[in-house]
């Protein structure tokens, strides 16, 4: 009996709404897919730019070649970051992410820092002040590195050296601490301030050691540029990213996963709650560079491009085609509603936060201060949009009766660990 | 807002089509489970186990503060024991209760705000030294932890306060122990006030159990339901990732025993029973999910479920050392490896087989980022 009154429901469902072409799973896939490949080949010509700034800053260190390398690289996080919804569920690119976007970072490891805010030591770390660029050659727990060379070789070898995910050789942090330093402003204005002579030669090098911090950033970006093609070819015809999304099944799969994780327990909780419960400055995601409010704003962003399909490019053209939503509404047009209703709830709320930042009247580490009651909820508010946005995928999940797609397709929701092993 | 019949019906045929038609999918695997029977389980968990745990909760925490309070008066040896005595019992209490992980502990700034870790990066703990060194006064007053940062007003930082060093508690008075009885006063009335918004007329409570009619909160029980079928798997999830797989590392010269949980009170393997004897009550208690499976005729899946617990938990009562220990110990490291494979096997059987048993989904977990 019951199965007649479904097939009843459906037939109702069917007659009384007007129904677009069937969506077929492959063709989501492919708007997916495509979608990826055109945002990391966003990402990789914005990482190019970046490297012709570097070239030009180390050639004529000043205030204006530094700056213009700092504009490239925030300019270089857009694509990157909307690119975010692809990890949790791709593991292809789960296993790749850690190169080009980990964080935090005990940037100790890399250069120099103010040991009185920093700390000199670290129970986790014994890696935790290392300070490569200023030793040719260091001994640390009996392991002996040769850092006499800074190559892209040598960054490969130092990141999460001893097992610790806070060594962070390589990747956008990296060249990030590289480019604005410290922050040494706590919640209070400003961000990091690293000095343009940081990369003079001869005696008008500040911080010591400028040839060799010279080097360790040039390494960063081309190692972080080749990193990059690797994931254009990843996603390209036939790469091995694209041809893993399977059969239809697993591939939605896959969307939903990384969706959810991504807005739920990475963004939500790990980079946003945290910070607002700790009510501390370090806890921001692109701390030396005060640009944590566009980060998360295009995390969200890139959530909202794989639901509807549709990502536009750095040079404005726009990638689209067919879209989970476009599935979703054919089960339930109220539930496609609902999910855009909630996605768009978050970016007005991202947006908030974001235009705060920009105007300039508060960082994203202010708004994480204790006692700034304002701020605090304009943060809080991002992070209410993403739960909720989280338990309407959930619903999705539920009515495509996905079951099991934590274990089929994700090694990230079964095993988070395993995606760094 | 509560979801309209229309939605619900449209929701349910529009799913239906899909299965209908074997476009996308395998048949759903739901057993013929009433609506009532799924109530019977939603109010078996809350009434038996959530709403007397966070009572409980609160009593304990109630309890340990009175105690602080004579104790930083008059720091003698009987107070001192009797103050352990009470941070444990609390703990425990609270380790209980870890594994929900919806509704009111959720709100306002969530459950860090009773035991924030891992802190993997040192925050809390720097901010805490700050505290304690510069005998910062401000976190005093009644009411000013409920405004700092979580790690300030948590019961690690009260382990810490009471068991990093025993003796900035000992003496008369004690900026340490004033401030040690402030996070207590704290955890009290957040307990005490969790406890409320799950019973209060029109609470959490009621909300789950009609999530039948659908609620602000529930699309139908079987949303409800899964929640709860979500917190069994998480907290399989916290304890083989969080509390065993990062004080291990992958191998033995990775393990960094100071990454295991409590292990100023010695108390890191304490906790992981309890953490699974809950999950084994969400299993064993007169209605709950052992019940509905058999109700079903999925006997095979209680039992598999039952016997993993209890193998587990066996495993776990036969350590005779500290976890901070074992994961150095090349003699004993090795038990660990076999409990984490059980504890794989019985996250799998809840994960797949009781979600599909039940036709239900298990969402996201706080352990989905990095």
């Amino acid at each position: 009996m019951k199965k007649l009154s479904f097939a009843l429901t459906v037939g109702a469902f069917l007659a009384s709404a007007p129904l677009a072409n069937a969506v077929e799973p492959a063709e989501i896939l492919s708007t997916y897919a495509d979608i990826a490949e055109a945002g990391y080949m966003d990402s990789l010509t914005t990482a190019q730019t970046l490297k012709s700034a570097i070239t030009s800053l180390i050639e004529a260190p000043s205030d204006e070649t530094l700056s213009a390398a700092k504009e490239a690289w925030v300019a270089a996080r857009v694509p990157y970051q909307q690119t975010e919804a692809y990890r949790f569920g791709n593991v292809i690119v789960d296993e790749w992410e850690g190169k080009v976007n980990a964080w935090p970072l005990d940037e100790g490891l890399i250069d120099y820092v103010d040991t009185g805010v920093y700390g000199e030591e670290s129970d986790e770390n014994a890696f935790y002040a290392a300070n490569i660029i200023a030793n040719e050659k260091l001994t640390i727990g009996g392991r002996e590195i040769d850092a006499t060379n800074i190559t892209p070789e040598l960054l490969q070898s130092l990141h999460e050296i001893d097992e610790v995910e806070a060594n962070v050789a390589t990747g956008y942090h990296a060249i990030e601490f590289l480019l604005w330093g410290q922050d040494l402003n706590g919640t209070g204005p400003g961000a990091g301030n690293r000095p343009a002579t940081d990369y003079a030669s001869g005696d008008a090098c500040t911080g010591s050691n400028c040839d060799r911090r010279a080097a360790y950033l040039v390494a960063a970006t081309d190692l972080m540029i080749s990193d990059l093609e690797e994931m254009v070819a990843a996603w390209g015809n036939n790469g091995p990213a694209r041809s893993a999304l399977g059969d239809g099944k697993e591939g939605l799969g896959t969307i939903l996963t990384g969706l959810g994780s991504l807005s739920y327990g990475e963004l939500a909780g790990e980079r946003m709650r945290l910070g607002l419960m700790l009510h501390d400055p370090e806890e921001e995601q692109d701390c030396f560079a005060d640009n944590t409010h566009n980060s998360h704003y295009y995390d969200a962003l890139g959530i909202s491009n794989v639901y509807r399909g549709s990502y536009t490019r750095v040079d404005g053209t726009v990638v689209s085609g067919a879209s989970l939503s476009d599935l979703v509404r054919k089960m339930s047009a109220d539930l496609d509603a609902e999910m855009i209703t909630k996605l768009e709830a978050t970016q007005a709320a991202m947006r908030v936060m974001k235009d705060k930042a920009d105007s300039g009247e508060m960082a994203y580490d202010q708004m994480i201060g204790e006692g700034n009651d304002k701020g605090n909820a304009i943060v809080q508010a991002a992070i209410d949009g993403l739960v909720d946005q989280t338990r309407t995928i959930e619903r999705i999940v539920a009515a495509i009766e996905l079951n099991g797609i934590e274990i089929e397709g994700s090694d990230s929701l079964d095993n988070p660990k395993a995606v760094f092993q | 807002m509560p979801f309209s019949k229309a939605f619900r019906s449209t929701l349910k045929g529009g799913a239906a089509a899909l299965l209908v038609t074997g476009s996308l999918l395998s048949p759903a695997s739901a057993g013929a489970i009433s609506t009532d029977q799924t109530t019977a389980l939603l109010t078996a968990l809350t009434d038996q186990l959530i709403v007397p745990g966070y009572t409980h909760l609160a009593e304990e925490s109630s309890q340990l503060a009175d105690v602080l309070d004579a104790y930083c008066t008059t720091p003698d040896t009987e107070g001192r024991t009797q103050v352990e005595a009470h941070f444990h019992t609390t703990m425990d209490a609270w380790q209980r209760v870890q594994i929900i992980q919806f509704g009111p502990i959720y709100e306002n700034r969530g459950p860090a705000r009773f035991q924030f870790w891992p802190d993997k990066r040192g925050t809390g703990q720097r901010q805490l030294r700050q505290v304690l060194n510069n005998q910062d006064e401000t976190v005093l007053p009644s009411g000013a932890l409920a405004e700092k940062s979580v790690a300030l007003g948590d019961l690690q930082a009260l382990e810490y306060v009471l068991f990093n060093d025993p003796d900035v508690t000992a003496q008369p008075d004690s900026f340490a122990c004033r401030y040690a009885l402030a996070i207590a006063r704290n955890q009290e009335i957040q307990a005490t006030e969790i406890v409320q918004m799950w019973t209060r007329n029109g609470g959490y409570r009621e909300q789950v159990l009609s999530a039948a009619e659908g609620t602000d909160v529930f699309f139908d029980e079987k949303e409800a339901a899964g929640r709860f079928l979500n917190d069994m798997a998480g907290a399989i999830d916290v304890v083989r990732l969080q509390k065993l797989d990062r004080p291990m590392g992958l191998t033995l010269t990775g393990a960094r025993p100071k990454r295991t949980e409590n292990w100023r009170s010695q108390r890191s393997l304490r906790n992981i029973q309890l953490n699974l004897e809950s999950v084994q009550q969400f299993l064993t208690v007169e209605d709950g999910f052992g019940d509905l499976l058999t109700s079903i005729g999925k006997d095979e899946t209680a039992t598999a479920m039952r016997e993993l617990v209890s193998e587990v938990l066996v495993d776990i009562a036969a350590f005779d050392q500290p976890l901070s220990e074992i994961v150095e110990d090349p003699d004993t490291r090795g038990d660990l490896e076999s409990l984490l494979a059980k504890l794989r096997s019985l996250q799998s059987v809840v994960r797949e087989q009781l979600a599909q048993d039940l036709g239900l989904v298990p969402g996201f977990n706080a352990t989905d980022g990095d």
